[in-house]
């Protein structure tokens, strides 16, 4: 009788043992991979927008500030890559984070050769971390995660549809904006709004369209 | 000890419930199934967010969302998975009673086959499984598609249509012969 409660506990310890060391975060990732030369890396703080911009009403000032920074991360390989283990490898690495459950998956799509999910951290209206993944074993792969301090959605879209309304003007952004303005927000919408159309070939397309993205960005890096 | 094992078989019992409910998980990172899936947290997301439309077609699919929890699609090209997806689905049915066949649809050489549970009110339903066998575009192919929520039939042979999956032809046509 005793051997049993004595193995209960020595499970349960395991158990909290495991959990603990499993508590990996994907800021400890990213930040693990700067000095990483096989990933080309790209960050951009929300600060690099000048918030007191007079052309923005307080709705806009508002999402701005809830934004803090976007991270990207990515792993390309070419045809032929002796890279592929590796790409294998750091694609479990991202899975397993990305696997616990403060993580919460709102899409996911996979095929044998190409993958891609969006996830959140947060509530549903109040986002703390947003990330997007999009791989492909042939050119592969690409992390975006968009940070910041109770992120609604909502108001995100609001912004984007006075973007495209032509109420808010791009161009008075300065550079950094509007890089940014290409990137984070448009990505998260964008996929918000893909879903409206709830085309399931989108999440391909989405994922060419972060390629091309990031083929931008790092031109305009080297730039 | 009485407690302890009562304790252990709520535990197995609440264990392979869970296992019962998601017998299709193991689809979803298996790299030779081509699989998307939206999930309740994506719905949540998308109900709270406040979309004014003027367009009929969005209204239409803020309706549809508001009652959907869950998208599963799952495609198996290959033989052994097919073969894997196709008894999977079986062994489903078997398990679920309350999942009964809606209609069937043998074409072209495919076979459709669409499973439902009753929801509250009618012409609602719980749960719809959609699972096709066969030549879909020339090549053998398995589909398995399962949606949960409080679907109006209707609504969902628009849906399926728009995402182009095999079988939204037939189930077009669901209400009719209902």
């Amino acid at each position: 009788m005793k051997l049993v409660y004595y193995l209960l506990w020595i499970s349960l310890f395991v158990v909290t043992l495991l959990s603990c060391s499993k508590e990996r975060s994907l800021q400890r990732y990213f930040v693990d991979k700067q000095e990483d030369n096989n990933f080309v890396k790209f960050d951009l703080p929300a600060s690099m927008i000048q918030q007191d911009n007079d052309f923005l009403n307080l709705e806009q000032k508002e999402v701005l500030a809830s934004v803090r920074k976007l991270n990207i991360v990515a792993f390309p390989i070419k045809d032929g890559d002796s890279l592929k283990t590796e790409y294998t490898a750091e694609k479990e690495i991202f899975k397993s984070i990305i696997d616990q459950e403060k993580y919460q998956t709102l899409i996911k799509f996979g095929s044998p050769t190409q993958g891609a999910t969006l996830t959140y951290v947060g509530e549903y209206d109040a986002i703390d971390e947003l990330i997007i993944f999009a791989s492909d074993d042939d050119k592969g792969f690409v992390i975006f995660r968009l940070t910041g301090d109770k992120m609604d959605p909502e108001k995100m879209i609001n912004v984007m549809k006075s973007v495209e309304r032509g109420d808010l003007d791009l161009a008075e952004f300065n550079g950094f904006g509007q890089i940014f303005s290409n990137e984070s927000e448009f990505d998260d919408d964008d996929e918000i709004e893909d879903i409206w159309d709830g085309d399931e070939d989108l999440s391909e397309e989405q994922k060419k369209d972060v390629e091309t993205k990031i083929d931008s960005i790092l031109r305009e890096i080297e730039d | 000890m009485k407690k302890l094992v009562i304790i252990m078989l709520a535990m197995t019992i609440t264990g392979t419930s869970f296992a019962q409910e998601d017998v299709f998980s193991k689809f979803e990172d298996n790299s030779k199934v081509t699989s998307f899936i939206a999930t309740a947290k994506m719905f949540e997301l998308i109900r709270g967010i406040e979309y004014d439309t003027d367009d009929p077609e969005a209204q239409a699919y803020k309706d549809l969302i508001d009652n959907i929890d869950n998208i599963r699609v799952f495609v198996a090209e290959d033989a052994v998975t097919m073969t894997d997806m196709n008894s999977t689905v079986a062994k489903y049915l078997a398990s679920n009673k309350k999942l009964t066949q809606l209609m069937r649809v043998n074409s072209d050489g495919k076979k459709v086959r669409f499973y439902s549970k009753d929801g509250q009110s009618d012409g609602f339903v719980s749960e719809l499984l959609m699972h096709v066998t066969g030549d879909i575009d020339g090549k053998q192919m398995a589909v398995v598609m399962s949606l949960t929520g409080d679907l109006n039939l209707n609504q969902i042979s628009k849906l399926t249509k728009d995402l182009k999956l095999p079988g939204s032809e037939e189930l077009k046509n669901i209400d009719k012969k209902n």
